[in-house]
């Protein structure tokens, strides 16, 4: 008398057909497709959001980091509350690797805007510190792109903020 | 899975139907970032992936001591990837607790936080990120009941 | 607590790039506008927050005007992401074609892509990959250190270069899980090379000895020693295996199988009370639709069989064969093609809170229906739970693009309003009055400035209109009082006159000059703030009359973007539905075909028992008759 002997799932059995080959590839392809439209979506939520012609781009960046390293930003156009902004030490690792956050888009109109920014955050000794940069930008038709850049300052064993636009 | 709700307390407390609505197990928990007292801002989704135990305090003011056990709770299962944060509300001039672990700071000023009503509280958040036990309740009495669901909910979490 | 001190230390781990810049350098708007959006790209890619990142890229790339990655870095985290998201296919071209090496790649970037050859069974790549992921720079973080090596081992291995895989196990942590499964892999290839047994035997003894205690390490360890088992009875050495089996736990899923195995191993020692052991613990513990309980339910009373204890035999193969037959009556009933669609169905709706792809990060069991237990051996089966997966990736994906397709829509509503509330805004007239008085105040303000130009000339400057008249008055009374000394009435003496006159005008002239700076200041103060105000609505009007020209571009060619872009989600939708089904039918095939074998190996176990209680009866008949016809 002969019994089966169940060793089937020791060694992986691959069930592997033409069927789940195919449907594994077209899977593949549309993951690609639904991600292009995704970012075609993004796009377009974004210009819908903020139009080219209001759009006042603002971002972060950390050049260095040794003096200052930010805890929370809070942003103002014209005394109105426009961003906020929590870091973590994922962000604030990829601020000092040089990547330049991307803190939101705010709607201006035309003209002569006021823009406050107060980064709170620590000095290298662990104590807190509060960077504050203000500045009067000007939206015309283009998109306004600012940034808000972090720098130590050496002389002073200390960092500074400071509002760019273009 | 087994849920802990200790229905009896919500109902002596008498709640407004919303939290029980807005957070119960198995439901997923909202995304939050919130300040720390003790180190960099702390959010959420973040740490998907890892076990959480979100411990949300009553009125506190250095209370540290109590704490302990449950910090140490915590670190005692550092090894298989568990966190734990407790949530601090600052009432007058109320001290923040001297912990190890983060103790997050709620303010109403920041827009990507909320609070969990109501407190204490102590919720164990799956890695991917639901909430698998609530034990709502003074943090002194309840250490038992959290260390007892912890201890069966981790080598859950760990074996999947 | 120094954070300083620990990011520094995390970022010597995960460096991933390190880009410095130099703000002074750059600060025209273009270049500035292009540094912006890669840094974006940067941020969004090391904070993990793909969907974004691949939009920042796009983003960069119009800027750029390429279809092409900017620089070969932004490829390789591109690649990377693709790999995270599972475009496998798109990666590959990333990584093998655009001569991504070792040293622009991160170690991390390379062991992703290692443990997905891997997984798809590609052992050459998986061994470049995982090489390539322990030579790169960045280096590759410290948790995937040992995982990379196993993956090493392990393609070196199932190539069949042993020598090789041994080489590298040999710089392996011994206690990791990971050198485990390495281990255990080159165990498998050396069992099915027959490899010298003594190099065998050793690997075997270290493999269990170092495995972690713990629930993985036990079910590693239990799985090594059932593999190690079966070959030591394929190569005639029984004592080995039993020392083997006996080694393993009750708690793991090998644990049956092992229990099996060990009772056939006994029964070819002629233990045949021994091997009944195992298998009453089989069947005691283990739910009657493993595979290993069923053959046991046969095996129990072959072994009777053998040790002559027929009537015991008997009773043992109807019992079994009524079990058989209660089984095929169950597995007839759930064998139903709604039921299993239900079946995996319900985990769908079970696993909505997962994301699809990178996102997802726990999928739930299937449930524990009748289906289920049937489908036991099948739930174990890797290329079911791919599938599984697969098909909950696409429930999801479809559910995501309804959603934007109602996002959409509801765009479209907002884009109508916009146009409306713009309509009704009557902008353009507010433009004209806005326009009309900013030409009134330009004319009061000219008026002014005349006005100043002309005092500027005058005699008396500034003068108010009272000494205006006082001097005309004074003016008047010269010729009264010229008059009057022509007369010459000695009765009248004009000489006070004559002094109170000079007195009056020189006093009016006086105050007319000390006046004057005020006045003048005044006025010129009055000017300026009229050419202010000017000024003022000359900016605002210009601001309206921009902000009328943006207002359009809040609406204008969305709706046809909206509308490309609703065709095309569209189009996506049909498809992801459409691989919906076909994942959905080939997953139920799959269950059909394994409940279909599982139904012919119940037949098959049926046939024997009552074949072995024919023959059972048979002999026993014969018995009677020779004993009779002895007797007789």
């Amino acid at each position: 008398m002969k019994l089966f002997f169940s060793v089937l799932f020791l060694f992986t059995c691959t069930f592997a057909n033409a069927e789940d080959a195919a449907i594994r590839q077209d899977v593949e392809s549309v993951k690609q497709s639904v991600l292009e439209l995704n970012t075609d979506l993004y796009q377009l939520e974004k210009d819908l959001l903020s139009p080219a012609t209001t759009r006042a781009a603002f971002h972060l960046s950390l050049s260095h980091g040794e003096y200052f390293e930010p805890l929370s930003i809070e942003l103002s156009v014209d005394g109105e509350s426009q961003i906020q902004h929590i870091y973590t030490e994922r962000q604030v690792k990829a601020l000092r690797m040089g990547a330049v956050q991307p803190l939101g888009n705010v709607n201006l109109s035309p003209g002569k805007h006021t823009v406050r920014a107060v980064v709170r955050g620590v000095d290298h000794l662990g104590q807190g510190r509060e960077l504050i940069a203000e500045d009067i930008v000007e939206k015309t038709s283009k998109p306004l792109l600012t940034e808000l850049v972090i720098q130590d300052f050496v002389e002073r064993q200390s960092a500074r903020v400071q509002l760019k636009y273009w | 899975m087994e849920f802990v709700v200790r229905y009896l307390l919500l109902i002596l407390l008498a709640l407004p139907a919303s939290a029980l609505e807005t957070l119960k197990p198995g439901d997923k928990v909202d995304d939050f970032t919130m300040l720390s007292v003790n180190g960099f801002g702390q959010r959420l989704t973040e740490v998907r992936g890892q076990p959480l135990m979100l411990i949300w305090l009553d009125r506190c003011d250095a209370c540290s001591e109590t704490l302990a056990r449950y910090q140490l709770l915590a670190e005692s299962l550092e090894i298989d990837g568990l966190l734990g944060w407790f949530v601090w509300v600052p009432e007058g001039d109320d001290e923040p607790p001297k912990m190890r672990l983060p103790v997050l700071r709620y303010d109403t000023k920041w827009r990507q936080s909320w609070l969990f009503e109501p407190r204490p509280a102590v919720m164990l958040i799956s890695p991917d990120g639901v909430l698998d036990h609530l034990i709502i309740g003074d943090l002194e009495e309840s250490y038992g009941e959290v260390e007892a669901a912890m201890m069966r909910w981790i080598s859950e979490v760990r074996d999947q | 607590m120094s954070m300083l001190a620990s990011v520094q230390a995390d970022e010597l781990v995960d460096g991933l790039l390190d880009i410095d810049f130099d703000l002074d350098e750059i600060d025209d708007g273009a270049s500035a506008e292009e540094r912006l959006l890669r840094g974006n790209y940067y941020y969004h890619y090391l904070t993990s927050d793909y969907h974004e990142g691949l939009a920042a890229l796009a983003a960069w790339k119009d800027l750029r005007e390429t279809d092409q990655s900017p620089e070969q870095e932004a490829e390789v985290m591109r690649a990377a992401m693709l790999l995270a998201l599972g475009l496998e296919d798109e990666a590959e071209k990333a990584f093998f074609n655009a001569g991504i090496t070792t040293t622009t790649a991160s170690g991390d970037s390379w062991y992703y892509l290692g443990k997905r050859w891997y997984d798809l069974g590609e052992w050459e790549r998986a061994e470049i990959s995982s090489r390539n992921a322990l030579q790169a720079e960045p280096k590759i973080t410290q948790g995937n250190l040992q995982e990379t090596y196993s993956i090493l081992v392990s393609s070196l291995s199932l190539q069949s270069r042993i020598s090789d895989a041994r080489v590298v196990l040999k710089s392996m942590a011994d206690e990791s899980i990971w050198t485990g499964i390495a281990r255990y892999n080159l165990i498998l290839v050396m069992i099915r090379q027959n490899f010298g047994s003594r190099d065998l035997e050793r690997l075997i003894a270290e493999s269990i000895f170092y495995l972690p205690k713990n629930k993985e390490g036990n079910a590693l360890r239990d799985r090594i020693l059932l593999v190690a088992g079966i070959s030591a009875m394929d190569n005639d050495k029984p004592a080995m295996a039993n020392d083997y089996f006996e080694k393993m736990s009750l708690e793991s899923v090998f644990s049956a199988p092992g229990l099996l195995h060990y009772g056939w191993n006994l029964l070819g020692q002629w233990r045949y009370e021994d091997a009944l052991q195992p298998w009453r613990i089989l069947q005691q513990q283990y739910d009657g639709f493993q595979p290993a309980v069923i053959e046991s339910f046969l095996a129990v009373p072959h072994t009777l069989e053998l040790v002559e204890a027929t009537n015991e035999s008997v009773q043992a193969y109807v019992s079994a064969e009524a079990k058989i037959v209660n089984m095929l009556e169950a597995l007839d009933n759930f064998r139903d093609p709604v039921q299993v669609r239900e079946w995996i169905l319900d985990w769908q709706v079970d696993n909505q809170s997962e994301g699809w792809g990178w996102q997802r990060q726990r999928l739930e069991d299937v449930p524990d229906t009748p289906v289920a237990l049937f489908a036991q051996g099948l739930i174990d089966e890797p290329a079911f739970v791919e599938r599984l997966a697969s098909l909950h990736d696409l429930d999801r994906m479809e559910h995501d693009l309804l959603r934007q397709k109602n996002d959409l829509e509801l765009w479209q509503d907002v884009l109508v309003v916009r146009q409306q509330t713009l309509q009704n805004m009557s902008g353009e007239e507010r433009l004209a009055a806005l326009e009309k008085k900013h030409m009134d105040l330009l004319r009061r303000t000219l008026a002014v400035q005349d006005r100043l130009m002309a005092e500027d000339e005058a005699v008396f400057a500034y003068a108010s209109e009272s000494e205006h008249k006082n001097i005309d008055l004074l003016r008047n009374v010269v010729p009264n009082v010229s008059y009057l000394s022509k007369v010459g009435t000695p009765t009248r003496d004009l000489a006070p006159y004559k002094e109170r006159w000079r007195r009056m005008r020189g006093i009016q002239l006086w105050n007319i000059y000390e006046q004057e700076p005020q006045r003048r200041w005044d006025t010129t103060r009055h000017h300026w703030k009229l050419r202010a105000v000017t000024e003022q609505l000359l900016v605002q009007v210009e601001n309206t009359r921009t902000s009328l020209e943006w207002a359009d571009s809040s609406w204008k060619g969305f709706p046809e973007r909206v509308s490309t872009l609703q065709q095309s989600l569209n189009i996506q939708l049909a498809k992801v539905k459409e691989l919906h089904q076909r994942q959905l039918d080939d997953l139920l095939t799959m269950t059909d075909e394994y409940l279909t074998t599982l139904r012919a190996r119940l037949n098959e176990y049926l046939a024997q028992s009552r074949l072995a209680i024919a023959r059972l009866y048979d002999d026993s008949l014969q018995r009677k008759m020779r004993s009779a016809g002895d007797d007789k």
